[in-house]
């Protein structure tokens, strides 16, 4: 037992403090009853007298310590069965707890609210794999515009199925045209640049649930009595040469105010091509209008900024909405203005027979109406003229392979030995006769026909030919086209 | 080998030709040109390709004459049913133009050749390019294309050539 000081410490480890009697008559530790019990003097004993002297594990009694006894910038997490009320004293800003029923650690974020989320930025860099990912998680929505280029996409793995081209919303190469998508509330005036997603926040817009011309929202902008021709806007990319269709409808809700679905032209620095080469819709009716407008892409262009805007500077508070918006690709050589030509998944249709290829220095028409030659056959027949008149002389080839087309022929006398003799056939010779004083010439007329299996060269004549004649021979097959 | 059709009557004499057959499918497809040598060696008739009126027969023959057949008669070989024609024999001169001897030119400007294509247009001719004939019925050499006499303007400098 100590006596060291006024204190003295029981066998039970129970601090004891008597009078002290330290000073004249010294002091007398001998007790006179037994400490343990209530005869002796307990008093409590200063903090400073059992600093870094208490042992937690055994000396603190367990549930002992109210979450209040903590220091102010102590707040220990508590499981909960139920969000405790905001706000509370009990729970200031900071404070943590697990809720039970959905196995979620909360935050009281701001004194007024608890909340279960993460913030990215506490999301340490670069450390979410693949499978940390659920399948079917990132769409497109996710992708930043632009992000996908064409060396990330694997060669090869895309194919002429895959694309849709064509009118229609499949077709369209805006993000959202159709306003169809947004990141925040309906029918609130916003200036938060993601609440409509593809498009670029001009002023303060909307996205609007209680008016659409189809779907279930549109934009609708407002304005601010300041700026001129604002509105919102999209870059597409365009490729040189082609031809883009832009259409959409809008309105402003005061008649005279200009509500405008346009585009403009870029160069790939993004400078000015071109204000205003597509200019869809531009109207002052306070009804939806449509419209549409085609252009061809020049060299030097490398987007089309599309843009939903009011034209000048309406009154501040004007409203004008827009939807439907669409860039669409035309298909090169799909159709001309009258539509004689169709190219689709069934291939080529031939509108009455008719197929137009037009080309720099003019027109071809290949028409079905017209009939096409192949040469199927050739050669010579030798025709031999008898003596004595009138008669017929003939000669004549028969093919005899069946061939399945209707023959056509043609034929001109041909002696190689003097070009100048070959001429087409039928041919009038005029042969004299001698010692004849009338009839001085011999008509004879060289002719050829054919049938459809038969080729015949043959010689009207009133008397007689004084040469073998040759005649070369085309049998032609007619192509059905 | 590709070789065209002579029609000949009684007396041999050509009285017709058949440069080409070019055959087709049912549905006109083009297929190839008939092959009448072929079709002649392995028995085949030539009526199966052609008549002709006045001839008593046809025959393959290796060489393109034109209508400069017409001037020869025909001289045949073989049994009965398996005739072809080993000679061309010109009505006027006598000229013989032996299909041995050309069998034997073709033969040897092939292997000549190792095993490259041969071009043997110069002895034979073509379907629409028949061999040029004198008089007499011999083989001419194939005319040298010769450039024509003409005004000539001056390439100017920096120009090409080619126009």
């Amino acid at each position: 037992m100590s006596t060291h000081g006024s204190s003295v410490i029981s066998r039970h480890g129970q601090y004891v403090r008597t009078r002290s009697t330290h000073g004249s008559a010294g002091f007398d530790p001998t007790p006179t009853a037994p400490f343990y019990g209530s005869q002796a003097d307990v008093e409590p004993m200063p903090v400073s007298d059992v600093s870094g002297q208490i042992d937690g594990g055994s000396q603190i009694l367990p549930g002992s310590i109210p979450p209040t006894a903590f220091a102010s910038t102590i707040r220990p997490p508590m499981v909960v069965t139920a969000l405790p009320a905001l706000p509370s004293s009990s729970f200031p800003q900071g404070s943590l707890v697990f809720l039970t029923t959905d196995q979620k650690l909360y935050r009281n974020t701001n004194g007024s609210t608890w909340s279960k989320a993460t913030d990215g930025a506490d999301i340490l860099a670069d450390s979410i794999t693949a499978g940390q990912i659920a399948a079917a998680a990132i769409g497109v929505s996710e992708l930043a515009a632009g992000a996908v280029t064409a060396d990330a996409i694997a060669a090869g793995t895309i194919s002429a199925r895959h694309l849709a081209i064509g009118t229609g919303q499949n077709g369209n190469l805006l993000r959202n045209g159709g306003f169809e998508e947004g990141n925040g509330p309906s029918d609130v005036w916003s200036t938060d640049g993601s609440l409509i997603p593809g498009w670029s926040r001009g002023p303060s817009w909307q996205w609007n649930s209680t008016i659409y011309a189809s779907g279930t929202h549109l934009l609708s902008l407002l304005s601010d009595g300041v700026v001129s021709n604002w509105g919102c806007s999209q870059r597409v990319p365009v490729v040189p040469g082609r031809t883009y269709r832009l259409s959409g409808r809008c309105w402003p809700t005061t008649s005279g105010d200009t509500a405008q679905i346009l585009a403009h032209a870029r160069a790939a620095d993004g400078s000015n091509v071109a204000f205003n080469a597509l200019v869809a819709v531009s109207t002052t009716t306070p009804s939806s209008q449509s419209g549409a407008d085609t252009y061809t892409v020049p060299a030097g262009v490398a987007f089309l900024d599309v843009y939903c805007r009011w034209g000048g500077t309406p009154v501040s508070g004007r409203q004008f909405h827009f939807d439907d918006v669409a860039l669409e690709l035309v298909p090169a050589a799909a159709q001309n203005a009258t539509a004689e030509v169709v190219i689709d998944e069934a291939g080529i249709a031939v509108t009455n027979g008719k197929i137009t290829v037009n080309n720099p220095s003019g027109t071809v028409l290949i028409d079905g109406t017209s009939e096409i030659f192949l040469l199927a056959a050739t050669g010579t027949l030798a025709v031999n003229t008898p003596t004595g008149s009138p008669t017929t002389n003939s000669n004549s080839v028969t093919l005899t392979l069946g061939l399945p087309y209707v023959p056509a022929a043609w034929a001109y006398r041909n002696d190689n030995a003097d070009p100048n003799l070959m001429a087409p056939l039928p041919e009038t010779i005029y042969n004299p006769i001698s010692g004849a004083i009338r009839n001085s010439k011999r008509i004879n007329v060289i002719k050829a026909s054919s049938t459809q299996t038969t080729f015949r060269v043959y010689v009207d004549h009133d008397g007689g030919m004084n040469i073998s004649t040759v005649y070369r021979y085309f049998i032609l097959s007619r192509q059905a086209f | 080998m590709l070789s065209m059709l002579l029609a000949y009557d009684a007396d041999g004499n050509v009285v017709g030709t058949l440069d080409h057959v070019v055959a087709r499918d049912a549905d006109g497809n083009v297929l190839g040109l008939v092959d009448f040598e072929a079709h002649e060696l392995a028995g085949g008739e030539m009526t199966d390709v052609w008549s002709v009126e006045d001839a008593k027969g046809s025959k393959s023959w290796p060489e393109w004459l034109g209508g400069r057949a017409g001037e020869f008669r025909v001289e045949l070989v073989g049994p009965p049913g398996a005739k072809r024609i080993a000679a061309l024999v010109h009505k006027r001169s006598g000229v013989r133009r032996d299909r041995a001897v050309l069998d034997a030119a073709v033969a040897a400007r092939i292997a000549a050749a190792g095993g490259a294509p041969a071009d043997i247009a110069d002895l034979v001719g073509g379907p629409n390019r028949p061999l040029q004939l004198d008089a007499d019925g011999r083989s001419l050499p194939p005319a040298a294309p010769a450039a024509p006499v003409l005004p000539v303007l001056p390439v100017l400098p920096g120009r090409s050539s080619r126009g």
